[in-house]
């Protein structure tokens, strides 16, 4: 039994059966969502995201146990007089300590003016020209998950805010992680919310031009929509839980999952409008779509599946689990194509049609989508192939675009807090991201001040060893906060030292010079740089692995289907040129890989052997009829490549950066897939069937069986 | 008379020579035309960890910082945040005091390195430096100035802490705005105030 012959049997049992199979698909559906919506947990935490079992990781971990979290987020206070800021940040700290989600304040040594004054030190965290005030807050989260600091810094928020610090004069403003983490979730969500819109008009947009209905595209959204439902639903049983990367998977799911709806409406308007004369039914039309497209959907899927399970083997948890569920949506999204979206057509059709037959790849007269087949025969020139390979190529052999692993650089160009913390550090020794060390004894705790004093990379430090200083004249310490001094000396006895760098530590040179030194004094060292960069290391290391890994099972999966070599290199040199060419592209507009974009190879991937895998089984079918196989197969690639860029291009204009680049990344990716697929690939098809005329001849011409008539 | 430190001199000497001393400004340490005007603890009677002195010295009038602290860096590092903070980039000078900074993070880790070097040695844990900035001879407005590092062996005396040896680390010729804005903010956060013998002396040319 052919793949071809299982799933016209599918597609005719469906539409057979049309009330019964939509039923059961959706309470499928609907029996998914309500399992998700008991047993489905959202981890939001960045170091969900990777292993908890490795070694930085658990480091880190080890240390917010002992010490309280180095995730901290830092009040700046800005204003000129130096007396009104003292006063906002001894108003602000009892304030802090009684906010909710606060574990502890480092705001002032609370000693009076005489003593301070004698001992020489200052009584506030200052920038060296004392218009900055920072007071340290520490969360009593201490393993970083948003939905326990997101209440903890709207808490601070509140207090800022009912501080009353206007009336000194004195602005007041939050920066530090747990504060980019609610930026990042309300620019996600302020982005995603109004360009959502603006995707969906486009995409519908692009539907009614497309397809002149909106009828069948609509229900190749709903069964998109009930695919997704069941996606939900294999998420809840593997892995039981969304992170902050794999929430993503229905957004990618859409870009991809309706593709497959799009090719079979098509291909059912196209059967539709061509057998009218015949008077084919709408019914008989798409058992003939389904079966006609059932190689090219099965192996573009199973390809598309496959770049998305080699993230499986990229080593961070994140990638892993996104590619695990998106891998599977993307099979659910086509069983749903064969099985559910047939019945839907079938119930949406009207009733009382008229039971003609008609004949599997019947040869069907040019119409108004051979218009568009039409432009595309006349835009394919040898020349301009030519030029386009050449450019490709050219951007293959490019430097690149490089990976820019800087975070404040995914921020709103506008953000505050990046504004904050960059002021910080230039103009104080001090910052949000430090690195932090434990020794087990006081001694060693003095020594490695001494040596992280000494070192250029390092602008300040805080150990045990200040409070040395803080003693009364007879010698005596003076009091200092609790909390103080258990981030400094552990109930265990041990201690904690904490190194700030010298600069900005988020500018890549600065951050690995900073870090090589640290981990050169103590391997163990950890803090948010340290982590941060064995995040960004991991990543790059998935883009790598996701990259070559998906290559390969890409070529294996298009080789199972068209088993010719030659056949197989036509069908992915669209992908692998695409490759190339964003290469070169993304250099050429200044654009660098950053970790989000990691999720738009996959997809890029996916939509271009999409493309490619159609055009060579459309054109094999026709017989190397190329006009024949544009006006089919390439306006459904065109209409997919469309919709993808039409639905993640609008987040390029997004305020965070990082869902931008992502938007740039995808729709630069399809778009230079759609050129190479409807300009390029057409030449070489052409060229294969001058050089190959036999294997076209060898085809087995369609059954001209005649499909039972269908009620 | 209690001897505070015994510096391995001899390798200091060689480290010293090793990094050059840019830019000699006539400011050699020379205690025999030395008049001490005006002396101060710091950071405070209570809590010693140097002194500041004004002197005259010839013609020039000489501000010196004697250091001696277990906590050397610690101490350096303040007064690199205070000339961070009172020299920004748009002030005259500005230029000196990133030199003046640069200098005195390499003496210091001279220093240190020396100490800890001859660690066993030393009945003393404390770290000793001195500073001087120069003010003269003078000409009319006109003003020689300049600044110098040395690594000190301090000694206790009837009169204070006398300097026994002085290594010089660095000699540098520095603007005279920079040297006279230097000794006015250090005279008044050690003195308290500007001492009048030092009268227009430290006043803007």
């Amino acid at each position: 039994m052919t793949l071809t012959s299982v799933c016209r049997r599918l597609a005719t049992l469906s539409v057979s059966r049309p009330r019964t199979t939509v039923l059961i698909g959706a309470l499928l559906a609907l029996v998914a969502v309500a399992f998700a919506a008991k047993g489905l947990r959202l981890e939001t935490s960045n170091l969900d995201l990777i292993d908890g079992e490795l070694e930085p990781v658990r480091a880190f971990r080890d240390f917010a146990d002992e010490f309280g979290t180095t995730n901290l987020l830092v009040v700046v206070l800005e204003g000129e007089d130096e007396s009104a800021l003292a006063t906002a940040a001894r108003r602000l700290g009892p304030l802090l300590r009684r906010s909710p989600g606060v574990r502890a304040v480092l705001d002032r040594l609370e000693l009076d003016a005489e003593t301070l004054d004698s001992l020489g030190v200052d009584e506030f965290l200052m920038s060296y020209d004392h218009e900055l005030f920072f007071l340290f807050v520490q969360p009593d989260e201490p393993h970083a998950s948003l939905d326990k600091l997101a209440p903890f810094v709207e808490g601070v928020q509140a207090t800022l805010a009912t501080a009353d610090l206007d009336s000194l004069g004195v602005r007041a403003g939050l920066t530090g992680l747990p504060q980019y983490a609610v930026d990042d979730r309300d620019a996600v969500r302020r982005d995603i919310t109004v360009l959502s819109g603006l995707a969906a008009f486009l995409v519908a947009t692009l539907f009614v031009l497309g397809f002149r209905t909106a009828k069948r595209p609509l229900l190749a959204l709903l069964t998109l929509l009930i695919a997704t439902g069941w996606t939900v639903g294999v998420v809840t049983l593997v892995p039981g839980h969304l992170t902050l990367l794999s929430a993503f998977f229905a957004s990618i799911l859409f870009g991809l999952g309706i593709d497959f709806g799009i090719h079979v409406v098509a291909r059912v308007e196209e059967l539709r409008r061509d057998g009218a004369a015949t008077g084919v039914t709408e019914k008989e039309a798409v058992v003939t779509a389904v079966s006609a497209l059932a190689p090219a959907l099965t192996t573009s899927a199973a390809t598309t599946a496959a770049v998305f399970f080699s993230m499986l083997a990229s080593g961070f948890r994140g990638f892993e689990e996104l590619g695990l569920i998106a891998g599977a949506g993307v099979l659910l999204c086509l069983i749903a194509t064969i099985v559910l979206l047939p019945a839907l057509l079938a119930l949406g059709s009207q009733r009382g049609e008229s039971p003609t037959r008609v004949s599997v790849g019947a040869r069907t007269t040019p119409s108004r989508s051979s218009r568009l087949g039409n432009v595309l025969v006349r835009l394919c020139r040898p020349a301009v192939a030519s030029v386009i390979v050449g450019l490709a190529l050219l951007g293959a052999l490019s430097e690149g675009p490089g990976f820019d692993s800087d975070y404040l650089n995914l921020q709103p160009r506008d953000s505050e807090t990046v504004r904050l913390e960059r002021s910080m550090v230039e103009r104080s020794d001090l910052s949000p991201q430090f690195a932090a060390f434990v020794t087990d004894d006081r001694d060693e705790a003095e020594e490695l001040t001494d040596r992280l004093l000494d070192e250029e990379t390092v602008g300040e430090v805080h150990s045990i060893v200040d409070l040395d200083e803080l003693v009364d004249d007879d010698g005596e310490p003076l009091p200092v906060a609790e909390s103080y001094r258990r981030s400094l000396e552990s109930a265990a006895g041990r201690y904690a030292v904490y190194a700030y760098p010298e600069g900005d530590v988020w500018e890549p040179t600065i951050r690995d010079r900073f870090l090589e030194r640290m981990q050169a004094i103590d391997a163990d060292v950890t803090g948010m740089p340290v982590l941060g960069r064995f995040m960004v290391e991991r990543t790059h290391r998935a883009l790598r692995i996701t990259a070559g890994l998906g290559s390969i099972v890409l070529l294996l999966f298009v080789f199972a289907d068209l088993r010719r070599p030659a056949l197989v290199l036509l069908a992915t040199a669209p992908t692998f040129l695409t490759v190339g060419a964003l290469h070169g592209l993304l250099r050429l507009i200044g654009v660098s890989w950053n970790p989000i974009d990691i999720m738009a190879l996959p997809i890029v991937l996916g939509i271009a052997v999409d493309d490619g895998v159609h055009l060579v089984h459309r054109f094999l079918e026709e017989r190397g009829d190329l006009r024949r196989t544009l006006a089919g197969a390439g306006r459904s690639v065109v209409l997919t490549s469309l919709t993808t860029v039409a639905a993640f291009g609008s987040l390029a204009l997004a305020s965070h950066r990082g869902l931008r680049s992502f938007a740039i990344v995808t729709s630069l990716g399809v778009s230079t897939a759609l050129v190479l697929s409807t300009l390029v690939l057409p030449m070489l098809l052409l060229a294969y069937k001058r050089l190959r005329p036999a294997v076209l001849d060898a085809v087995p011409k369609p059954e001209q069986t005649v499909l039972p008539r269908l009620s | 008379m209690r001897k505070l430190l015994v510096l391995p001199w001899l390798s200091l000497l060689f480290v010293a020579a090793a990094h050059g001393s840019p830019g000699a400004a006539g400011n050699s340490f020379d205690r025999q035309h030395e008049e001490p005007v005006r002396r101060a603890y710091i950071p405070s009677d209570d809590r010693v960890h140097g002194e500041l002195r004004l002197l005259r010295r010839g013609d020039s009038w000489v501000l010196q910082t004697a250091l001696w602290s277990k906590r050397l860096r610690r101490g350096v590092q303040r007064i690199d945040k205070k000339e961070r903070y009172y020299w920004r980039p748009e002030n005259e000078g500005y230029a000196d005091s990133e030199r003046y900074r640069q200098d005195l993070a390499r003496a210091k880790q001279l220093v240190v390195e020396a100490f800890e070097d001859g660690a066993e040695e030393n009945d003393d844990p404390r770290q000793q430096l001195l500073i001087e900035f120069v003010l003269g001879p003078c000409d009319g407005k006109r003003c020689e100035a300049s600044y110098a590092l040395y690594a000190v062996e301090l000694e206790e005396g009837d009169e204070g802490w006398a300097i026994q040896r002085a290594t010089p680390i660095v000699e540098r010729a520095a603007s005279s705005a920079y040297v006279r804005r230097a000794m006015r903010i250090q005279a008044e956060e050690g003195f308290g105030e500007v001492p009048a013998e030092i009268g227009g002396a430290l006043d803007v040319e």
